[in-house]
């Protein structure tokens, strides 16, 4: 994970668009990388002991939910 | 009552009496909804298709139907809107994008199935953002939506065009869809009641996608009384959607009957605290009529919210942008500007981002839990400011950000009106309950809503002569 975005440039972008199959020329790869770089600053300002334990929610299904089980 | 702004502005619950003691019949009110989407559409763009030879024929069999004492139940021969993300068979469905701009689907979206069970009448296609991915609906395939209470402002997206038939009087009820707002913002912004349900409440089969963990269906009227009643019909288990959920659905109309009084309601300070002075004052206004009613009201955070938006962009973008890439390398030029960029930093997200936006989202649910455990819903602005003019560049707090955690959270969000900016423009009241309390969220709106008369169509509409 790229936490110092600082780094990123605007050939980085380019080529980490080309590796998900999407071409950019220079001028939209510019106009991307602040806003690349906001979001990745912003995810990196988190705390990793904040996570800890916190697996992702990759699989997601509130079936197991009930309002009752959550009424205090 | 044969005036069309009546017509138009009447509740499904009163069309439902209407056609019942024979005062009004389907086909007159549907007749006169059409007349004011050809008296008004022109300007305001909220149909990409209307359906008028449809409308008319399910009208007229709605009425056959009553005439016949074959009563299906509050929506027979009520006039719905429906977002055109939604597949229609036989009728294009375009998602706002030119790309689509031919596509007829052969088969019906769970709720619009769910519709046509209920002898409802579907009136239009509404516009929306290009692809339902933009909070503006200014669509540069179909027309820049306009919102009716000042045409020179967006209506909020992307399922403006419901929201705005339904401040029109151009529809009785409206289809949206909503995965980072786009229910909520548009009801904020053109003073109606949205909801979006609970995560797997409502089937997603047959809807274009966005992402298909964030995306949810929901249900639109100009009052939570009527929104109720939609998302009666359109609740329940579809097997063709495997994120539907087999959990009971409750009478939602009988809910909204039952007292709020001891009711424990959360403001979300950090929200509040990045509102417009107008909309904090609103949501504040609202605070107190609950507690008029005998809420009561404490203030609430969640230590994690502000990474809400960042999360969310992430997960949503990165899933848009995998459906979309290969039209995305054949037909780039055909996309809006704006849905392209959005689509092209979506490609840019690496695998350990996209994981760690997960575990916030793991997180935010842990700690939104936590605080529904101390009260029953958390209390936001649905936006920070009204609705921006069209022509106004980004403004600086995105207008999603506070309906964004919703959607990470799969619970229950709602917007209903709580009141006007200076300008008088709507202003939105988010209720966030827990996870399948769709039936309070609504029942704690409606108590509101009757309370307050903010945005009562009966006696406040928009002067669509003079916008």
């Amino acid at each position: 994970m790229a936490d110092d975005t600082a780094q990123l440039t605007v050939m980085a972008v380019r080529e980490l668009a080309a590796l998900a199959g999407v071409r950019l020329d220079d001028e939209r790869a510019a106009r991307l990388l602040p806003q690349l770089q906001a979001v990745l600053a912003a995810l990196a300002a988190v705390d990793e002991r904040e996570l800890a334990g916190v697996e992702p929610a990759t699989f997601f299904s509130l079936e197991a939910f009930s309002p009752e089980q959550t009424h205090g | 009552m044969a005036d069309s702004a009546d017509l138009g502005y009447l509740s499904a619950a009163e069309l439902g009496r209407h056609y019942r003691d024979r005062s009004l019949s389907p086909v007159e009110v549907t007749r006169a909804l059409l007349e004011r989407i050809d008296r008004y559409d022109g300007r305001l763009r909220a149909f990409i298709t209307v359906m008028a030879d449809s409308a008319l024929e399910d009208a007229r069999r709605a009425e056959a139907e009553l005439r016949n004492g074959e009563d299906r139940g509050p929506l027979q021969g009520v006039p719905v809107a429906v977002k055109d993300l939604y597949d229609t068979a036989g009728v294009r469905t375009t998602a706002g994008a030119r790309i689509l701009v031919d596509r007829v689907p052969t088969w019906d979206a769970d709720a619009v199935e769910r519709l046509r069970r209920a002898g409802a009448v579907l009136i239009g296609k509404t516009n929306l953002h290009e692809f339902a991915f933009g909070s503006t609906t200014i669509n540069p395939h179909f027309g820049t939506c306009r919102n009716p209470w000042d045409s020179s402002r967006v209506p909020g997206g992307s399922s403006g065009g419901s929201a705005v038939a339904l401040a029109a009087g151009m529809a009785t009820l409206a289809l949206g869809t909503d995965t980072g707002g786009s229910i909520r913002t548009p009801a904020s912004y053109c003073g109606v009641t949205g909801l979006k349900p609970t995560y797997g409440l409502l089937s997603r089969f047959g809807i274009y996608p966005v992402a298909a963990d964030l995306d949810h269906s929901g249900p639109y009227g100009r009052d939570a009384r009527d929104t109720a009643l939609l998302l009666q019909a359109l609740a329940g288990y579809d097997p063709r959607d495997p994120t539907s959920a087999h959990v009971p659905i409750p009478d939602y109309s009988a809910a909204l009957e039952q007292d709020v009084r001891g009711l424990r309601a959360g403001l979300l300070r950090q929200q509040l605290d990045l509102a417009a002075p107008a909309v904090r004052q609103a949501v504040l206004n609202a605070g107190q009529v609950l507690e008029g009613l005998g809420v009561q009201l404490q203030e609430v955070e969640l230590p994690h919210e502000v990474l809400a938006v960042p999360a969310s962009t992430v997960l949503m973008f990165v899933a848009a942008t995998e459906h979309h890439r290969p039209l995305l390398q054949e037909r780039s030029q055909d996309y809006g500007d704006d849905v392209r960029e959005r689509l092209e930093l979506g490609a840019l997200f690496s695998g350990p981002v996209y994981l760690k936006a997960q575990r916030i989202r793991a997180l935010l649910i842990r700690e939104a839990s936590a605080a529904l455990r101390d009260v029953d819903v958390l209390l936001s602005a649905t936006n920070p400011e009204p609705a921006p003019l069209i022509e106004a560049p980004p403004p600086a707090i995105p207008p999603i950000r506070f309906t964004r955690l919703a959607n990470l959270l799969g619970f229950p969000a709602l917007s209903t009106p709580c009141g006007a900016s200076p300008e008088g423009l709507p202003l939105g009241l988010q209720i966030i309950g827990r996870p399948w309390d769709d039936a309070l969220v609504l029942r704690l709106a409606h108590a509101y809503q009757q309370a307050s008369g903010v945005f009562d169509y009966r006696r406040q509409r928009p002067r669509l002569d003079a916008a």
